[in-house]
């Protein structure tokens, strides 16, 4: 009876040796996970609020979190595929102060002199009323952002054949510019493209050389009824 | 019989321990880390002024500062940029100085040249962009050239004349 006592007393301290004294040569030190830093919340989004659309893309999505110590700086390209009578759209545009001091600014449309990519021309200023800043003028603190709202309307009225009449269309370099971007379903070849630009100028400048920015937007419209009135549909919903 | 079932037992318990090892702690998920950078366009420049003194009709070219003083575009966003050049007409006094191609009556003319190039061959003009660089990433230097009028009027004489010239960055395509 006490050797049977015995016996399992030692075959229980030797099962529980390994678990305890068993050095490991071959195992990684226990990883300690570093202590949980708060971090602020993000702001918010602007593009958040867009709903959700097929018809363009939008190629900065962020507010800038690194600091411009001089100067100032505006968000860059725009992309933007099929644009249809009836079509609105609100579309925010980062302006950035820089921490040296405030400036005023102007905001307004231009067109591109010189096309940036091959099949696209440059919007007559006829168009250029498409799209327009809902802000013309914005005062900035030292590092103070703001997002400009630039308005993408086509009159629901505005027969596109016009447009296309005026520029060149369905020619190979358009088409294989075209057939790179990410289009809407079923939108047809038959598509014109054309660029301008949102300009802003820092009025406060002083001196003979100044500087101002151009954010580069890009737009296609088509003479497909089918797809403007399926467009139009979706814009509904 | 006992006693051997016994004595097998804490043999096995012996040689059981000695080879399983200790149960290694859990080791921490590996983390992913997404970033995700707003393309920004700015820019500085280092010269702010071309001060071209006291001129008169016909005078030859004057190139910025007394030499070929060069400018330094820095590109201070975060994506390459297109950098164009606009004038504006020199205002002041009676008569404006139309900003032209070549100089003539009441016309001047402003040409720049290029990362350290002798050729000023970069027209500025007032009614349209001239492109001065694409695709900078960091610094660009560039100078410019300036012709007075072969012809201005007299009531002219003496006053102060100014002018504006604009670089325009934008994000390269």
């Amino acid at each position: 009876m006490k050797r049977t006592i015995l016996a399992v007393t030692l075959s229980l301290m030797l099962l529980f040796v390994g678990c305890v004294s068993t050095p490991v040569v071959d195992q990684p030190p226990p990883i300690v996970p570093e202590p949980t830093v708060t971090e602020p919340e993000p702001e918010p989004s602007p593009f958040d609020q867009l709903q959700p659309n097929t018809n363009f893309e939008f190629t900065h999505q962020d507010v800038l979190k690194d600091t411009l110590p001089e100067g100032y700086g505006i968000g860059s390209n725009c992309i933007m595929v099929g644009l249809y009578p009836g079509y609105y759209e609100e579309v925010p545009l980062l302006l950035k102060n820089g921490e040296d001091r405030e400036r005023h600014f102007v905001i307004y449309t231009v067109t591109a002199h010189t096309p940036t990519v091959t099949g696209f021309v440059p919007l007559p200023e006829t168009y250029l009323t498409w799209f327009t800043p809902k802000e013309t003028e914005i005062t900035l603190g030292k590092g103070e952002h703001y997002w400009m709202t630039i308005i993408i309307s086509m009159p629901e009225d505005y027969d596109v054949s016009r447009i296309h009449s005026e520029l060149e269309y369905l020619h190979a370099d358009f088409e294989d510019t075209y057939a790179k971007l990410e289009k809407p379903e079923g939108l047809d070849i038959g598509t014109i493209g054309a660029e301008f630009k949102i300009r802003v100028d820092d009025v406060t400048q002083t001196g003979f050389v100044q500087l101002a920015y151009t954010s580069q937007w890009y737009m296609t419209t088509t003479t497909n009824t089918a797809w403007i009135q399926w467009a139009q549909t979706k814009l509904k919903e | 019989m006992r006693k051997g079932l016994l004595r097998g037992f804490l043999v096995l318990a012996l040689l059981l321990a000695m080879v399983l090892p200790a149960t290694p702690a859990l080791a921490a998920d590996p983390e992913v880390a997404i970033t995700v950078t707003a393309q920004v366009v700015s820019m500085t420049n280092t010269q702010t002024s071309f001060p071209v003194g006291v001129v008169e009709a016909g005078d030859g070219a004057t190139k910025w500062g007394s030499s070929d003083t060069y400018s330094t575009a820095e590109n201070t966003g975060n994506v390459d940029i297109d950098i164009e050049l606009q004038g504006t007409d020199l205002e002041g006094g009676v008569y404006d100085w139309t900003l032209g191609t070549t100089a003539g009556d009441k016309i001047y003319s402003l040409y720049a040249n290029s990362d350290h190039s002798t050729t000023y061959n970069i027209e500025i003009k007032s009614s349209a962009y001239t492109d001065l660089t694409t695709s900078l990433a960091a610094t660009w230097t560039w100078s410019m050239q300036f012709t007075p009028p072969t012809i201005f009027d007299a009531a002219d004489d003496g006053t102060e004349k100014s002018s504006t010239l604009t670089l325009v960055a934008s994000a390269s395509a």
